[in-house]
């Protein structure tokens, strides 16, 4: 009762203060805006801080809000690993890569339900954005990398292998050309006016974040219009349930805990079209021994054609080992428990970075066995089923060829045999929302009139269909930048309403 | 009158107390107090064990005779840092100014902490110098270091560092 007496009507805001007059007129217009500027984004992450710098260049008053107390989302706690085909470590290579490629790769990883249109659009303007990071934002990329999935080598890397490689140099960016930031502030609802334009937001100032009732109730003008930068929703697990009821509380998320999708919701509230929001990709290579991340991903992913993953109750391999995010993902949770992924010290030592052996052992989350007796001992795996999978796995990597589940043998891999033996436990973890809004290639949100909502825009994770049914590694950062400068450019270009 | 309105009017009543009764409960933050003159803040049901020895005109260093870093006995992380603050004789004022005290931000931290000395210190902290986050934390020192409630260890959102964070 108190609560429902608390929390106030969103026209009704008490504002964390005693207040006579409501603070809105019937329609839901504020009776006065607390501040105001052109352009107000939601979300300081690639997306929203690229929309920034974008804006601010065209000449409009640029405003970002974040709900958190850290600036960067998602983005500054990413690996800082950017697809651009045609970059030039690529060319020192000589690695031949299209933007036609890419496309084709992200289409074909998002099981052809992208966009295509949005997709173009990332392909075609990556090798503008990576000169944009650089040369405007500041960013240093170092070298190349390989993502599963995509036809050829073709990421590049910040220089701290880090998000935050990016996403500080934009925001310094933006703070020198005189881009004004507002943490702890959430935006609650989005205000529209009679003609359905966007013309600010009821937001609260001083959040604390998961606290709902925290921080002042005030109203943000936006002149020309909104941006949604404002990411997935991996850590809100009623919504992620309603979408996909299988990723329950069982499973953790890479994400930070900020990742909760309510600035999607309330565009969703005036009208706006969500899509695909069941798309949501588990990420198949984190480990429930260790948290966040952690250094499993970079175990796992060196290793598998290199060695075997096993379903521990069985004894035997359940999957191919070398399938997309989706494949291995979808397995495990059918297992409805954590598996094992182990080779041998040959295998590993040649496959996986020192530093990931030794921070992973360091927290326990990877373990050294003497024997295989001892493996199966620790996982309780029945250990002569173990021995006989085993055997048929070295076999297949003899013959090059696994007849079973068909899992890439790399040219390097050799039999599991020598002592010692390495292994870590599997689980998987919330890591991307493939849905959200819908958008047109300008970066404009569509209403259910299949119309774009004027002045609203959506980039980065909060935007739906870029990459269909499974997301490419490394195109996460790719897209973000590409619609957030867009939706920035764009903007800062509608005519102010007052 | 419906139950709705009643509450309604009840309800100003009822946080006032709610804010009173907990400002009343929390140590004061006076300006004028003496470093070990705990009784000045927190009253006369001392902060301090019952059997603990005098505080009265000791400074950090002494604290520090019983409470050696490391030890079992050390205050690492138990004393919100304006304790530590005022015990090696930096005052309120030398951070917030004469007049009503407003939050201040990292800048004043920086002008006795360079952060690359800071960093230094911590080089050898295990499994991660925590001053050297590839995700630029250590700019806001504020996100662990508190000064007027417990510090926190902002690297457990997601990582697991057990740093006992001063």
């Amino acid at each position: 009762m108190t609560r429902k007496l608390c929390r106030g009507g969103s026209s009704w805001a008490l504002g964390g203060r005693r207040s006579s007059a409501p603070r809105t007129d019937p329609s839901g217009l504020p009776r006065k805006w607390d501040e105001a500027s052109d352009v107000i984004i939601v979300g300081t992450g690639f997306a929203g801080l690229a929309a920034a710098i974008e804006a601010r260049r065209a000449g409009a008053e640029v405003l970002v809000i974040d709900k958190m107390r850290t600036h960067g989302g998602n983005s500054i706690i990413n690996g800082g690993e950017m697809a651009a085909p045609g970059n030039r470590y690529q060319k020192e290579a000589g690695i031949q890569d299209s933007a036609e490629l890419l496309m084709k790769d992200m289409l074909k990883a998002g099981a052809y339900l992208n966009h295509p249109d949005l997709v173009r659009i990332c392909a075609e303007k990556s090798t503008e954005v990576l000169d944009w990071c650089e040369s405007v934002a500041g960013a240093k990329f170092v070298k190349l990398v390989f993502h599963g999935g995509h036809s050829v080598k073709r990421s590049v890397q910040t220089d701290n292998a880090s998000g935050a490689g990016l996403v500080n140099p934009m925001m310094a960016k933006a703070k020198s050309m005189g881009v004004k930031f507002m943490m702890t502030t959430k935006m609650e609802r989005l205000v529209t006016n009679r003609e359905g334009r966007v013309v600010g937001m009821e937001v609260r100032k001083g959040y604390k974040f998961p606290d709902d009732q925290s921080g002042k109730v005030a109203f943000l003008k936006a002149r020309r219009a909104v941006v949604l930068a404002s990411g997935g929703f991996s850590q809100n697990l009623e919504l992620r349930q309603i979408h996909d009821p299988r990723i329950d509380a069982r499973f953790d998320s890479t994400n930070h805990p900020g990742a909760t999708g309510e600035a999607t919701l309330a565009a969703c509230k005036i009208g706006a079209m969500d899509v695909q929001m069941d798309w949501i990709q588990m990420g198949p290579w984190t480990s429930p021994d260790e948290k966040g991340f952690g250094q499993v991903p970079q175990f796992c992913e060196r290793l598998v054609g290199y060695g075997l993953m096993v379903d521990p109750k069985t004894g035997k391999r359940f999957i191919q080992e070398t399938g997309n995010r989706k494949v291995r993902a979808d397995a495990m949770m059918a297992l409805n428990h954590p598996v094992i992924i182990f080779s041998d010290s040959v295998n590993v030592n040649r496959q996986v970075l020192p530093h990931t052996l030794a921070k992973g052992m360091e927290n326990g989350a990877i373990k050294k066995f003497d024997t295989i007796e001892d493996l199966a001992k620790a996982y309780q795996v029945p250990l002569d089923v173990l021995k006989a999978e085993i055997a048929k796995w070295n076999g297949f990597v003899e013959k090059r060829t696994d007849s079973d589940f068909n899992c890439k043998i790399f040219p390097e891999t050799t039999p599991v045999a020598v002592a010692p033996f390495y292994a870590s436990r599997l689980w998987p973890r919330v890591h991307y929302c493939m849905g959200g809004l819908v958008a047109n290639k300008d970066a404009q949100v569509k209403n259910f009139d299949l119309k774009p909502i004027p002045s609203l825009y959506v980039a980065g994770e909060a935007m739906g269909a870029v990459h269909g049914a499974v997301r490419l590694g490394t195109c996460s950062m790719l897209g973000c930048v590409v619609f957030g400068r867009i939706a920035g450019q764009n903007a800062a270009q509608q005519k102010p309403w007052g | 009158m419906t139950f709705h309105s009643f509450a309604a009017k009840l309800l100003p009543l009822v946080c006032a107390l709610l804010i009173g009764g907990s400002l009343w409960a929390a140590p004061k933050r006076l300006a004028t107090a003496k470093p070990g003159q705990c009784k000045a803040c927190h009253g006369a049901k001392s902060a301090l064990p019952k059997d603990h020895a005098d505080t009265k005109g000791l400074a950090m260093a002494d604290c520090r005779g019983c409470h050696e870093k490391g030890s079992s006995t050390d205050l690492t992380g138990k004393l919100p840092l304006m304790h530590t603050h005022q015990l090696k004789g930096v005052t309120c004022a030398q951070c917030h100014g004469k007049g009503k005290p407003q939050a201040v931000d990292k800048d004043k931290c920086l002008t006795c902490h360079a952060l690359k000395e800071v960093s230094e210190k911590t080089a050898k902290m295990k499994p991660q110098n925590p001053h050297e986050s590839p995700h630029g934390y250590q700019e806001d020192c504020n996100l662990c270091h508190h000064q007027h409630a417990k510090s926190e260890n902002f690297c457990v959102t997601c990582h697991a560092f057990t740093f006992n964070v001063p």
